[in-house]
C-alpha cells in the first residue's frame, strides 16, 4: 500500500518532485514539495506528498505532524490515516498511532492496516485489542503464520493464556526452533496446565538461546515446582538479576536441596528488592 | 414486629435465584470523595443466636464518613424458609462507628453466641444475654483494640484450654486529614494501599472469666505489620494447636505457626503462603481454609485482584504447595476480582467447590465505571485436583459484591449463600437444589474440632472468607451415600466416633 501511495504521489505531483520520488531522492523531493507549498499552502495533496516523500526518506519525526496537518484537513478515514499511524509507529509512539490506525481501518480494514493497528495496540500495552486485531488480519490471510503468532503473543501478553493456548498450538510446527515462541508456549502451558505440560518446550527454550533469561526464569520456576531443584538453581540464578520475583523460588529450590543458608540469603534478597517495590 | 416480606426473583429452575434482603450497605462514597474505608464494608455473619434452629444473618455496615452518620448494623432473625425479621433494636447490635467485620463465638462458655464487629475506630464484643438482646461487654471484656482500623476477626482457641481467644485484624493507618486525591486513568478514585502504612494484628487471650488479657506482644503477632484482608484459622501442621494464616493488601501474607504456650512464629515463607510462586505480591483480599482436595489437612485458598488469579494451596502439612495453575484456578480466575471465598459444596458431591463474591476494589464510578462490578461465581472442584466453571449464576446480575458466607439457610441440604454489595442491597442465592444428592449437617460446639465424614474433613473455624463469619453446623455433600460413618477428633485429644443416616443434622458434643 505504501508503494502505491508513493506511486501516487510520483503522478500526482508536479514533474520534478516526481521525478524525484522516482530516483529515490526524497530529501530533493521534500524540498520541492515545500517550496510548491508556499504557492498553495491549503492543499492537502501537496501536503500530503510531503509527508510521503519524508516518510520515504526515513524521516519520520517530520513526517508525522505533516501527516497530522492532512488529517485534520482531510479528516475522512484514508490512506493519511495510515500513514501518519505508521509514522508513529516508526517514532516508537505506538499509543499515539492507536487512534490514527483505527480510523485508517475504517478507511480499509485491510490485512496491512490490522496489522500496524495490532502492533499500535501491542506497542501501547492494550494487549486484548492487539490479540483481537491480529486475529482479524488471521482471518483474512489464513495461511500467514506469524498473525495467529503475534495473535498468542498479545494474549499471552495480556495474560489470557487460555486462548494464547490454541493459537501457539496452531502455529507451532512453524516455529519449533524459534526460542522466544517456545518460550511463551512453554509459559503459557506451564501456567494452563501445570509446570509439566510447559517443561519441554521452556526446555529448547533455553537450549537454543541460553541468554534468554525470561525462558531461563520460567524453566526455573517450572523445574522447582516438579521439585528438580538442583536442575532449576543455575536457570533461576542466571535470571534473577533481571527478575528480582525469581529469588523466591531460587530460595525454595535450595530448600528443597538442603541449602539452608543459600535459601535464608536468597530469601532476604527477595523479602528486600520486592518488598522495597510494594511499599 | 414487622416481618419483610423478601423479593424474590425466580429463574429457571436449575438457576440460583436471587433473595434481596432489606439491608442496604452504605458506605459513605461521593462523587468527589473517595475515602478508603468506603471500598471496604461489608462483612456478613450467619449464626442461631437464639438457638432457635433457624440461622440469624448480621450485617456491618458503614455510614458517612469520615465521622458522619452511622449507618445501622443489622441483624435479621431468621424465621425458616428464607424469611427474616429486623431485630436490630431489639438485639441492640446497631453499633455507633463504621464498621467493616463480624466474627461469632461463645467466649463465655455459656452456650449462647457472640458477636464481635471490627469498625473503623474501634471494635466492639456483643454478649449475648439470652434475652434476644446483646450487651456491650468492650471495656469490661479488656478489648481495646487501640483505635486501629479493624476490618474483621478470628476466634480460636489458641491454647486448647477450651475458650475463645480473639485475632483482631487491622488494615492500615487511616487518617482523613491527610486522604490523597487519587485519579486513576483520568478519575477521582480509592488510592493504592501503598499509600497508607500497615498496622500490627492484636490478639486477646480469653481469661476464662469474661475478660480478655491482650497479649499481641507477648505472642509474637503484634512485632508484624500488615495490611491483613482476610483471616483463616486452623491446625495447618497437625501438631494439635491452631495457626493463623492472614492475607495482607500487596504485602506478604503471615502464617503464624503456634508453637503453644501463647507464643505464634511468623512463618509465610517457610510454608510456602507468603506470596503467590511468581513471586509477585498480590491484592490479596478474603481467605478460607478446609480440606477441599479430603486428604485430611486444611487447605488454604484465598481471592485478589484481576491479573491476579485467586491463589489455591494444597498443605502438604504445614508446608504448602501452590496449585493455582495446576488446578485451573489460575485460568479460571484470572479475569476476575474478588472478595469474600468459602469452600462449600455446593452440589452435595463430596468434594469441596469455593464460592467467590467478586468485584473490584476500585469505584464503580471511577475509571472502571460499570465494570468493576462483577457476578459471584463457583467453581466446581472436579475431584482430581482441578476446578471446572460452575454453572446458574449466569442470570445473577454484577454489583460490588463485598462479603459471602455459604450456609444452608432453609435446611433442604443444599447450601445458599448470604452476600453484600456495596452501596446496595444484601442478598440471599438460594440454592436450587434442583438434583439434590445427600448431605450431612454436623454440629459440633467446639472451635478447632476436626470431623469427618467418611474420606472428608472439615475443622470447626467461624472465621469465613473476607470480614465475616459462620457458626452453624458444618454440611458435608455425600453425593449418593445413604449412610456414613464419621468421627470428631477435638482439640483436648477425645475422639468421638458416629454412623449416620444421610440428610439430617446431628450434633455432637465433646
Amino acid at each position: 500500500m505504501i508503494a502505491m501511495l508513493l506511486l501516487l504521489a510520483m503522478q500526482a505531483a508536479p514533474e520534478d518532485p516526481a521525478k524525484a520520488m522516482r530516483e529515490g531522492r526524497y530529501d530533493e523531493a521534500a524540498r520541492l514539495y515545500r517550496q510548491m507549498l508556499k504557492d498553495h499552502p491549503n492543499d492537502p495533496r501537496l501536503e500530503l506528498n510531503l509527508g510521503l516523500a519524508l516518510f520515504s526518506g526515513k524521516r519520520y519525526k517530520d513526517a508525522a505532524p505533516v501527516f497530522d496537518r492532512v488529517a485534520k484537513a482531510l479528516p475522512a478515514p484514508g490512506p493519511v490515516h495510515f500513514m501518519g499511524g505508521v509514522s508513529r509507529l516508526k517514532l516508537q509512539q505506538p499509543c499515539e498511532a492507536v487512534p490514527l490506525l483505527e480510523k485508517a481501518r475504517q478507511w480499509q480494514g485491510t490485512v496491512m492496516v490490522l496489522t500496524e493497528l495490532g502492533d499500535a495496540y501491542a506497542g501501547c500495552k492494550r494487549y486484548r485489542e492487539a490479540a483481537k486485531t491480529y486475529t482479524e488480519a488471521s482471518r483474512q490471510r489464513p495461511g500467514d503464520p506469524a498473525l495467529p503468532r503475534a495473535a498468542a503473543r498479545a494474549y499471552w501478553q495480556a495474560r489470557e493464556y487460555e486462548p494464547a493456548k490454541p493459537l501457539y498450538a496452531s502455529v507451532a510446527v512453524k516455529f519449533v526452533s524459534d526460542p522466544e515462541f517456545l518460550y511463551e508456549y512453554g509459559d503459557t502451558l506451564a501456567r494452563t496446565g501445570g509446570a509439566e505440560e510447559g517443561l519441554p518446550y521452556l526446555e529448547k527454550a533455553v537450549a537454543g538461546a541460553p541468554d534468554l533469561a525470561p525462558a531461563r526464569g520460567a524453566l526455573g520456576r517450572a523445574l522447582v515446582e516438579v521439585e528438580k531443584y538442583a536442575d532449576a538453581v543455575p536457570h533461576l540464578k542466571a535470571a534473577a538479576g533481571t527478575d528480582a520475583t525469581l529469588l523466591l523460588p531460587l530460595s525454595r529450590a535450595y530448600k528443597g536441596l538442603g541449602k539452608k543458608e543459600e535459601a535464608a540469603a536468597a530469601e532476604a534478597e527477595y523479602r528486600k528488592k520486592v518488598a522495597a517495590g510494594e511499599r | 414486629m414487622l416481618h419483610l416480606v423478601l423479593a424474590m426473583a425466580l429463574a429457571a429452575a436449575s438457576l440460583w435465584t436471587t433473595l434481596t434482603l432489606p439491608v442496604t450497605l452504605e458506605t459513605g462514597e461521593l462523587p468527589d470523595r473517595k475515602p478508603l474505608p468506603a471500598t471496604m464494608p461489608g462483612g456478613i455473619a450467619v449464626f442461631d443466636f437464639d438457638d432457635d434452629g433457624v440461622l440469624d444473618l448480621f450485617f456491618s455496615n458503614g455510614g458517612q464518613l469520615p465521622d458522619g452518620k452511622k449507618a445501622k448494623n443489622r441483624m435479621l432473625r431468621g424465621l425458616g424458609d428464607f424469611r427474616f425479621v429486623d431485630v436490630t433494636d431489639k438485639a441492640g447490635v446497631g453499633g455507633a462507628g463504621y464498621d467493616f467485620g463480624a466474627a461469632v463465638a461463645d467466649y463465655d462458655g455459656d452456650g449462647r453466641l457472640d458477636l464481635f464487629v471490627a469498625g473503623l475506630r474501634g471494635v466492639v464484643l456483643y454478649r449475648n444475654l439470652g434475652n434476644g438482646g446483646f450487651g456491650d461487654v468492650t471495656a469490661k471484656a479488656g478489648i481495646d483494640n487501640r483505635g486501629r482500623w479493624a476490618v474483621g476477626g478470628a476466634w480460636f482457641d489458641m491454647e486448647n484450654d477450651g475458650d475463645a481467644d480473639l485475632l483482631v485484624l487491622n488494615y492500615v493507618r487511616w487518617d482523613p486529614a491527610t486522604e490523597k486525591r487519587c485519579v486513576v486513568e483520568g478519575k477521582l478514585d480509592f488510592c493504592h494501599p501503598k499509600f497508607y502504612d500497615p498496622q500490627p494484628n492484636a490478639l486477646f487471650r480469653n481469661n476464662g472469666d469474661g475478660t480478655f488479657t491482650d497479649v499481641s506482644e507477648a505472642s509474637g503477632i503484634g512485632k508484624h505489620e500488615g495490611k491483613g484482608m482476610g483471616v483463616a484459622a486452623a491446625d495447618f501442621d497437625g501438631d494439635g494447636l491452631t495457626d493463623i494464616f492472614v492475607t495482607n493488601d500487596r504485602l506478604f501474607a503471615f502464617y503464624f505457626h503456634n508453637l503453644g504456650q501463647g507464643r505464634f512464629a511468623e512463618k509465610a515463607f517457610d510454608a510456602g503462603v507468603a506470596v503467590p510462586q511468581d513471586g509477585n505480591p498480590v491484592s490479596a483480599m478474603g481467605a478460607e481454609a478446609q480440606d477441599y482436595d479430603n486428604d485430611g489437612r486444611p487447605d488454604l485458598a484465598y481471592t485478589a485482584l484481576r491479573d491476579e488469579t485467586f491463589p489455591l494451596y494444597r498443605n502438604r502439612g504445614g508446608e504448602f504447595v501452590e496449585v493455582t495453575a495446576a488446578s485451573r484456578m489460575a485460568v479460571l480466575s484470572r479475569p476476575m476480582a474478588g472478595w469474600g471465598i468459602a469452600f462449600a459444596d455446593l452440589d452435595n458431591d463430596g468434594w469441596k467447590d469455593i464460592a467467590v463474591a467478586r468485584s473490584d476494589a476500585l469505584s464503580a464510578q471511577g475509571a472502571r465505571g460499570e465494570s468493576a462490578k462483577e457476578p459471584p461465581a463457583w467453581f466446581r472442584n472436579l475431584g482430581d485436583g482441578k476446578f471446572a466453571k460452575g454453572t446458574g449464576f449466569e442470570s445473577l446480575p454484577p454489583a460490588m459484591y463485598r462479603g459471602l458466607v455459604a450456609a444452608d439457610l432453609n435446611n433442604d441440604g443444599c447450601l445458599d449463600l448470604v452476600l453484600t454489595a456495596r452501596d446496595a442491597a444484601a442478598c440471599v442465592l438460594r440454592h436450587p437444589c434442583a438434583a439434590p444428592r445427600n448431605w450431612l449437617k454436623v454440629d459440633v460446639p467446639v472451635l478447632g474440632a476436626r470431623v469427618r465424614v467418611e474420606q472428608q474433613w472439615r475443622h470447626v473455624t467461624t472465621a469465613a472468607g473476607y470480614a465475616s463469619s459462620y457458626a452453624g453446623p458444618l454440611h458435608f455433600g455425600l453425593g449418593a451415600l445413604m449412610k456414613v460413618t464419621g468421627e470428631v477428633l477435638f482439640p483436648d485429644g477425645k475422639r468421638k466416633t458416629f454412623e449416620s443416616p444421610a440428610n439430617r443434622t446431628i450434633r455432637v458434643e465433646p
